[in-house]
């Protein structure tokens, strides 16, 4: 280890000088957006790449730290299903300064709390910390983005918990991967979006997991865990000036990546209906799942399906709660909406679904239940929405927007900041997604609802409790 | 040692993008001293409690309406009436039909959808979060479901299924098999461990419904609590008109279930460890279970210490043994659950089958050694820095607000409890800590369960202690 007194100093220097050459560079935006509070945004993006935005809040004394970097199942290499997952745990275990455990055990002298989240786009590293630690977590965060280092003996013990995840959470769970991971993989024809996120096959074994290797990880994290593939987001108690000071000192030096591979991640348009069956021996009870392919990020039509979700299945004033559940009685309730069960619209940036899923009675058969699902959706495709169910949902839509937004201290704020800058290369985005949902019309609705939920965009899946045949 | 590390290192695999850092750590600054918004408390003429805290920040208001009605309030021979009475205030009120209401929250635009109305061990919870504006609303409408419900005879069939399948799912799930039978041998009362049946379920009549809802939904045994931003003028106004027409038509306080006797030691030193059969898992459900005291117990504080020091986070003892050093499990940790009559505190985790035996050793050895050896300053001042932090993040939100002030309510706790908080964790000594240790974690007052693959687990587990098949 080296000595960090001796350190220190040179910390104190290269600071100045980093942070004056970083000055120079301008690009900072103030911003006050009207959806967040009347605090004014910080944005800006540093010469090596990484997007920093701050949203400053001093009403409690706490700092949440989010770390985005665009790298997801998707990126995993072939052959290495849930390699991106099981990356993310080894971020933990090493990096130039800092040993296996050495990380948890900073943050809870600290008083904060962690968590990490891999999805198909994006991962994430997150702490919530008192606003006294703030400095100290970026100089961890910092470190971990700086450098990898982790010995085989700690990859294999790592490899074993990610194994023990994923049995709990798809092998041996009632429907794990039901609704998501198998629906990925029926619809999709590209194996970038077609695998298992954790890396589990369908018959509960993990041969990716197992052929992983060290050299893997390396290659991973040179190419994807670097400043310019990255969005740093410090939502709390801040004060603006001070921790760019920080950010700049330790993330500053870090230097630019090599590129992300360029892959091809886009599907042909489908057009024909998909139909599959699963047997679940942990499924108490039957399941059906429909998912339509989502449109693309970057046209009107995908923030439009957000309302169509909310005129379809969210609530109970929903027309598919109101058919299915309370006219019918063929189910107790509706499930559903973009990305169901692997997070929000917000957190998608590639091909995605939008899924309706429902668990029913032995008695009660899925062709029942499609007759009737397949109503709602052919009345939204030919009539056009009335302006108080659309009004409603609209306003639904901006709810679930505030609830995004408002999730734990700093938290939901500082991932919808994070996944914008992401995704759009612009977190001030954000803003205006209130204006996107205002401006969706009833013409909107059923256009888009012609393109994207016709039978032949769909794919129909059964779930039999039982012991695979 | 030092000679292992040195390998260690070198065997390892490193890539850094850059080497011009500090190596160490900056110094952490002093903290941010806290303070909480003053709570105001009010009680109405019909006995209804309102609290209202204001907690800076997001523009939202939280509301919860509490009711002392739950599984432990229930009548031996209604199991199951707490849940089905809260389901059935979706349907509809004198002033709302079952759309007209689903219509009004949805133009309410509660986050996330919709309000969320639960049945648990002590309480009905209804609440939702809102926009401050929509707050005053919320609150009428939450008056109206709670105090002139309609129960339309219609629905309740369809509620009694909905419920008995809800059960049935959930008691599938090895988790709570596991957990609801340590609770079982812990001696708790079954309304907390066994299910209500579905047959039972399906012979609740309206009649049942109506009797309970007048027992124990009544505004002496209720508090209204709204947290986060909102205009407290118009909230009390509009409570107090909104709830007027709700009066106690029983009297004296709705009964929780009474204290149990505590569960006796085992005889002898032996482990017994009850095994429930799921053919085909590959992995094993452990619970292991102690029975502890409610917050309102001086025990309680260095209980919560020990906890965290034991099993809340990756660095505390257990985790960092079973996940961290072994990765015998993903999930591995401890919880300190305060119930009436029925706390406890316990490790979970789900271990794939061959390493059940080697992890619930660690398990095991891990809590001996914290009654042995005790715990030195440096680790237990790491921890309690936790606690004070965990109980900052929690306070920082309305939800969490309502959450902790809900809690001291339930156990009758001192109402300076946020204020005092840091300086009684921060009290705990290493000495109180191991004697809470050897008080509560005693392995003659240890209760083991496994819910896996008995053809897989067992022979191993028969080498740690006595298997007892549970059928």
């Amino acid at each position: 280890m080296s000595n960090s007194t001796r350190l220190m100093p040179r910390l104190s220097a290269l600071t100045c000088v980093l942070a004056l050459a970083l000055g120079c560079a301008g690009g900072v935006r103030h911003r006050t957006p009207a959806i967040v509070g009347t605090r004014p945004l910080v944005i800006q993006r540093l010469p090596n790449g990484l997007q920093v935005v701050i949203a400053p809040d001093a009403a409690a004394p706490l700092v949440h730290v989010g770390l985005y970097y665009k790298v997801g199942a998707r990126d995993e290499p072939v052959e290495r299903a849930g390699f991106a997952h099981l990356f993310e745990h080894l971020m933990f275990e090493g990096s130039p300064s800092l040993r296996a455990g050495e990380y948890f055990k900073l943050v809870v002298s600290s008083g904060g709390a962690v968590g990490a989240q891999t999805l198909y786009d994006l991962t994430k590293f997150e702490a919530t910390v008192p606003s006294n630690a703030l400095q100290r977590q970026l100089w961890a965060e910092a470190d971990r983005m700086r450098g990898w280092r982790v010995d085989s003996a700690r990859f294999d013990v790592v490899r074993n918990v990610v194994k023990n995840e994923v049995r709990q959470q798809t092998v041996d769970r009632p429907y794990g991967r039901f609704a998501w991971i198998d629906i990925h993989e029926i619809a999709q024809t590209k194996w970038v979006n077609a695998h298992s996120i954790y890396g589990d096959e369908p018959d509960g074994t993990m041969r990716a997991l197992d052929s992983a290797t060290l050299a893997d990880a390396q290659r991973f994290f040179s190419t994807y865990y670097t400043p310019d593939n990255a969005v740093l987001v410090l939502a709390g108690d801040v004060d603006p000036a001070e921790a760019n000071r920080w950010v700049r000192a330790y993330f500053g030096v870090i230097p630019r990546g090599v590129g992300r591979l360029a892959i091809d991640r886009s599907e042909p348009r489908q057009t024909a209906e998909r139909r599959a069956e699963r047997t679940d021996r942990n499924a108490p009870q039957p399941a059906l799942a429909v998912a339509y392919h989502m449109p693309s990020r970057d046209t009107p039509d995908f923030w439009t399906m957000q309302v169509i979700d909310q005129i379809l299945i969210e609530g109970r004033d929903s027309r598919m709660h109101r058919s299915l559940v309370q006219h019918h009685g063929l189910v107790d309730a509706v499930h559903g909406g973009v990305s169901a069960r692997h997070g929000s619209i917000y957190t998608t940036g590639g091909p995605n679904f939008w899924t309706v899923y429902v668990y029913h009675r032995e008695t009660t058969t899925a062709d029942s239940i499609l007759v009737v699902l397949s109503g709602d959706i052919e009345r939204l495709r030919t009539e056009l929405v009335d302006s108080v169910t659309l009004a409603r949902a609209i306003r639904k839509a901006k709810a679930d927007l505030a609830a995004e937004l408002t999730a734990g201290r700093g938290q939901g704020l500082a991932d919808m900041l994070g996944q914008f800058a992401l995704f759009d290369g612009d977190a001030w985005r954000v803003e205006s997604m209130p204006r996107v949902f205002d401006g969706v019309t009833p013409r909107m609705v059923r256009a888009t609802a012609q393109e994207y939920l016709r039978s032949s965009n769909r794919t129909i899946l059964t779930v039999r409790p039982g012991a695979p045949r | 040692m030092t000679g292992l590390l040195a390998i260690l290192l070198l065997a390892a695999a490193g890539v850094a993008h850059a080497q011009r850092a500090p190596a160490s750590p900056p110094p952490v600054a002093p903290p941010r001293r806290t303070t909480h918004q003053a709570t105001v408390d009010v009680r109405f003429d019909n006995g209804l409690r309102l609290t209202m805290m204001p907690v800076r920040g997001a523009p939202v208001a939280h509301v919860v309406l509490a009711i002392r009605a739950g599984r432990l309030t229930e009548p031996l021979t209604r199991r199951g009436i707490a849940a089905v009475t809260a389901a059935y205030l979706r349907e509809g009120s004198t002033a709302y039909s079952r759309e007209s209401l689903a219509d009004a929250i949805a133009d309410l635009a509660p986050l996330g959808g919709d309000l969320s109305v639960s049945a648990g061990d002590a309480e009905t919870l209804i609440s939702g979060t809102v926009l401050p504006e929509e707050a005053p609303a919320l609150v009428r409408l939450l008056a109206s479901l709670v105090a002139e419900p309609a129960f339309p005879a219609s629905a309740l069939e369809r509620l009694t299924d909905s419920e008995a399948d809800r059960v049935s799912s959930e008691n599938v799930q090895p988790a709570t098999r596991a957990s609801s039978l340590a609770d079982s041998l812990l001696g708790f009362d079954e309304r907390v461990w066994s299910p209500p049946r579905a047959l039972a379920l399906r012979a609740l009549t309206r009649d049942d419904v109506v009797a309970f809802w007048r027992r124990a939904y009544r505004p002496s045994a209720a508090q209204l609590y709204v947290s986060g931003v909102y205009d407290a003028a118009a909230i009390r106004e509009v409570a107090e008109r909104a709830f007027s027409s709700w009066r106690d038509t029983a009297t004296g306080l709705v009964p929780v279930a009474s204290e149990a006797p505590d569960a006796p030691a085992r005889a002898g030193t032996g482990l017994v460890i009850h095994l429930v059969d799921r053919p085909g898992a590959t992995q094993a459900r452990v619970v292991v279970g102690y029975r502890t005291v409610d917050p309102s117990h001086p025990d309680f504080t260095p209980l919560q210490v020990l906890h965290n020091v034991l099993g809340s986070v990756q660095s505390s003892r257990i985790v960092a043994s079973v996940r961290e050093r072994h990765g015998y499990s993903y999930n591995v940790s401890s919880g300190l659950l305060a119930r009436p009559s029925s706390s406890r505190w316990t490790v979970s985790a789900d271990i794939a089958n061959a390493a059940v035996s080697p992890a619930l050793r660690e398990i095991l050895a891990e809590i001996e050694r914290m009654s042995r050896d005790g715990v030195g300053g440096d680790e237990l001042a790491s921890f309690q820095t936790l606690l004070v932090g965990d109980l900052t993040i929690e306070n920082a939100t309305p939800e969490g607000r309502v959450r902790t002030l809900r809690r001291i309510a339930l156990f009758r706790g001192d109402p300076a409890y946020l204020d005092t908080f840091a300086e009684r964790i921060f009290a705990v000594t290493p000495s109180q800590l191991q004697s809470v240790a050897r008080k509560y974690l005693a392995p003659s007052r240890a209760v083991i369960v496994v819910v896996g693959d008995r053809k897989q687990i067992e022979p191993s587990l028969a080498a740690l202690g006595v298997v007892a098949p549970i059928r």
